[in-house]
C-alpha cells in the first residue's frame, strides 16, 4: 500500500511569457506508515510536489497512483475510485490558520467531516478527537471564535481541522514556519506522535516539507532533496547529509549537530558513528571522551 | 485555474513601442480613437488598419497573444456583426424564410465590427507595452491639470498602482484558500447556484481578513517610510520625452491631416 508519483512533470501556465516549470520528471514511493521529509531551496518545486500527491494539480506529464488508483481517470468509476483515494490523503497548508472561517473552533474542525457527509454524532465524536490529538481543549476553545486563539493554537485548530477527516496519509507544508521554539516543539511532537501511532490507532504516514534539516535528521525515516524541480537525493536523512556536494548544490546546509559531531571528531572528542538527535550526540561524545 | 487570468497584461520587451513615453501614447491612443470614430470610409479605415497592423508588427509581441485579448469580446463582436447583418434593410444578397441578409447588412456589420477590433487591439497595444506603474504615472501626469478643480490625480494613481500591484497577490492568495478548502472536501464546481454560493464563504471570509490585514500593514509602512500624499513627491524613474516620441507624435498628427484632406476631397 503505497503512493507512487511516476515520473511526473508540471508546468505552471503553459503556453504565455510566465510559463515555468516547476517539476522535471520526479518518481518516487512514498510506503505506509512512514515519515518522509521533503527538503529544498525556495522554489525548488516543494509546495508543487505535494499538490500532485494531493490531487490539488493534475500533472502535465506522468501519473500519481494512490493506493492503485491512478488519480487522473477519465471513466466516471474511475473518477469516483480517484475522489475516494484523494480522501486518504490530508494537507496542511503553509500557514494552515489563514483557511480558517468559521464562527467557532469546534465548527472549523467540523467543517472537513461535514464536507464528506457523515453524520452529526460521528461528527462531534471527530471533533472532540481531533481537538484532543492537537492538545487543545473542547471545554475551553470549542466555543471561542478562532480568531482570538494566539498563531500557534491557531495552527493547532488548523491542524485539527485536516486531522477530523481522518487521513491515512498526512501532508505538511512547513508546518513550523513562523512559530516560536515553544509552538514548533509541539507541532513536531504532535506529528511524530500522530506517525507512530500505537494505543490501537494505526501509524500515520507523514510527508513533510521543512527547511530546518535538524528536524528532519531527528525525525523522518526517508527523505528527498529537490532542486530546480528535480529529484536530486533521497533515502535515510543520515546517508543523504553524508552528500555534502548534491545538498550545496541544491542550495542546502547539512544539519548543525552533525557540522558539530563532525569538529568534535575531528578533535578526537567523539566516536564515529550515526547521530540523529541530541541524545545520540551526547552518548557518542561519552564514548568518545573514555577512551582517551 | 485561476492563475490563468491575466490583468494589466504587460508583454516585457524593448521594441519602438516599449520606449515610446506612456503620456505620448495614451495621447496618440486617444487621437486613432478619435479618428476611428470621425472618418467612417473605407478608404480611411484602409490606412488605420494598415498602420495598425505595422504597429503589431513592431510591437514585439506574439501575434497570439495580441490576437488573444480579441477573446473576451468575441461573443459581442459576433453578435453586433449579426445584428447588422439581419439589421439593416436594402439590396438582398440572401435569403432564407424570414431571414433576410442584404449587402448593406454585409458591408455596415464587417465595418462596425472592423471597428470593434481596431479599438480593442490598439488599447490592448498600449496595455501590452507599457507597464502598470508607467502607465499609472502617465495617467497622473495627464491628469495633473485637473488637479486645480479639485481632481485628487496623486491619489487616484496611487490607488491603482496599489490595485494593479495587489491583484496578482489577491489572485494567488484565492487560488491558495480554495485549495486548501477544496482539500477539506469543499466541491466548488456541482450543485444549485445557491450550494455553489454557499461554497464561496469558506474561501470569502479568509479572503477578506487578510485583504484587510495587508491593507493595515500598507498602510502602516508607508507611514513608517512618511507617505504624505502627493505634494512634492518626486520620482525615481522620471518619464521623458525623447526625440522618438516626437517622430511619432509628427507621424501620426500627418496622418490626421492626411486623413482630414481625404474626407474634405470625397
Ligand atoms: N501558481 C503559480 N503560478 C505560476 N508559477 C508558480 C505558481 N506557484 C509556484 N510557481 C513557480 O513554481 C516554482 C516552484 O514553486 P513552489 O511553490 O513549488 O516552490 P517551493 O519549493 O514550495 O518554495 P518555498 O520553499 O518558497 O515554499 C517557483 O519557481 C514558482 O515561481
Ligand atoms: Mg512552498
Amino acid at each position: 500500500m503505497s503512493i507512487e508519483l511516476k515520473n511526473v512533470s508540471y508546468t505552471y501556465m503553459p503556453d504565455t511569457p510566465m510559463e515555468r516549470q516547476a517539476l522535471m520528471g520526479v518518481t518516487m514511493t512514498l510506503e505506509r506508515g512512514r515519515f518522509y521529509a521533503i527538503a529544498g531551496h525556495t522554489g525548488s518545486g516543494k509546495s508543487t510536489l505535494i499538490q500532485q500527491i494531493c490531487g490539488l494539480l493534475t500533472p502535465t506529464s506522468g501519473e500519481v497512483v494512490v493506493e492503485g488508483v491512478p488519480l487522473k481517470a477519465k471513466s466516471k468509476e474511475g473518477k469516483k475510485q480517484a475522489a475516494l483515494a484523494k480522501r486518504k490523503i490530508g494537507l496542511v497548508f503553509q500557514y494552515p490558520e489563514q483557511q480558517l472561517f468559521e464562527e467557532t473552533v469546534a465548527a472549523d474542525v467540523a467543517f472537513g467531516p461535514r464536507n464528506q457527509g457523515l453524520t452529526e454524532e460521528e461528527i462531534a465524536r471527530r471533533v472532540q478527537k481531533a481537538l484532543a490529538l492537537v492538545d487543545l481543549d473542547y471545554e475551553a476553545y470549542g466555543g471561542k471564535s478562532p480568531f482570538q486563539l494566539s498563531g500557534g493554537q491557531k495552527r493547532r485548530a488548523a491542524i485539527a481541522g485536516v486531522l477530523a477527516m481522518e487521513p491515512e496519509y498526512l501532508i505538511l507544508d512547513e508546518p513550523t514556519a513562523g512559530l516560536d521554539p515553544k509552538g514548533r516543539e509541539a507541532i513536531l511532537e504532535l506529528i511524530n506522535t500522530l506517525q507512530k501511532g500505537g494505543k490501537g490507532k494505526e501509524p500515520m504516514t507523514i510527508i513533510m516539507v521543512s527547511h530546518a534539516m535538524d528536524d528532519i535528521l531527528r525525525l523522518a525515516d526517508e527523505m528527498f532533496v529537490m532542486q530546480e524541480g528535480r529529484l536530486t537525493a533521497s533515502g535515510a536523512p543520515a546517508e543523504v547529509f553524508e552528500r555534502w556536494d548534491v545538498l550545496s548544490e541544491a542550495g542546502l546546509e547539512p544539519p548543525k549537530l552533525l557540522l558539530l559531531m563532525e569538529r568534535l571528531r575531528e578533535a578526537g572528542l567523539a566516536e564515529r558513528g550515526p547521530v540523529r538527535n541530541l541524545k545520540e550526540a551526547v552518548q557518542a561524545v561519552k564514548r568518545g571522551l573514555g577512551k582517551c | 485555474m485561476l492563475s490563468d487570468i491575466t490583468i494589466g497584461q504587460y508583454y516585457p520587451g524593448n521594441s519602438l513601442l516599449h520606449r515610446l513615453d506612456p503620456r505620448v501614447k495614451i495621447l496618440l491612443l486617444l487621437l486613432l480613437m478619435a479618428e476611428i470614430f470621425i472618418f467612417a470610409s473605407w478608404t480611411a479605415y484602409g490606412f488605420i488598419i494598415a498602420l495598425t497592423c505595422a504597429l503589431m508588427c513592431c510591437s514585439g509581441v506574439p501575434l497570439k497573444v495580441l490576437l488573444r485579448s480579441l477573446r473576451p469580446l468575441l461573443w459581442i463582436i459576433v453578435l453586433t456583426f449579426i445584428i447588422h447583418l439581419l439589421g439593416t434593410p436594402g439590396e438582398t444578397a440572401y435569403q432564407l424564410g424570414v431571414i433576410n441578409i442584404t449587402w448593406e447588412g454585409l458591408s455596415r456589420g464587417t465595418f462596425i465590427c472592423l471597428r470593434l477590433m481596431l479599438l480593442i487591439l490598439l488599447s490592448s497595444l498600449l496595455t501590452f507595452t507599457t507597464s502598470p506603474v508607467k502607465l499609472t504615472d502617465a495617467m497622473e501626469a495627464l491628469l495633473s491639470p485637473f488637479r486645480r478643480f479639485g481632481l485628487p490625480a496623486h491619489e487616484l494613481a496611487m490607488m491603482m498602482t496599489i490595485a494593479l500591484r495587489f491583484v496578482p497577490t489577491l489572485i494567488e492568495e484565492t487560488d491558495r484558500i480554495m485549495k486548501a478548502q477544496q482539500s477539506r472536501g469543499v466541491d466548488f464546481t456541482t450543485g444549485s447556484i445557491f450550494t455553489r454560493l454557499k461554497a464561496m464563504v469558506p474561501i470569502l471570509v479568509p479572503l477578506f481578513l487578510s485583504a484587510f490585514r495587508r491593507a493595515d500593514e500598507l498602510a502602516l509602512a508607508m507611514e513608517a517610510r512618511c507617505y504624505r500624499g502627493g505634494v512634492g513627491r518626486t520620482q525615481m524613474k522620471a518619464l521623458a520625452v525623447t526625440r522618438l516620441d516626437y517622430i511619432a507624435v509628427f507621424l501620426m498628427i500627418a496622418m490626421a491631416a492626411g486623413l482630414s484632406v481625404l474626407a474634405w476631397l470625397d
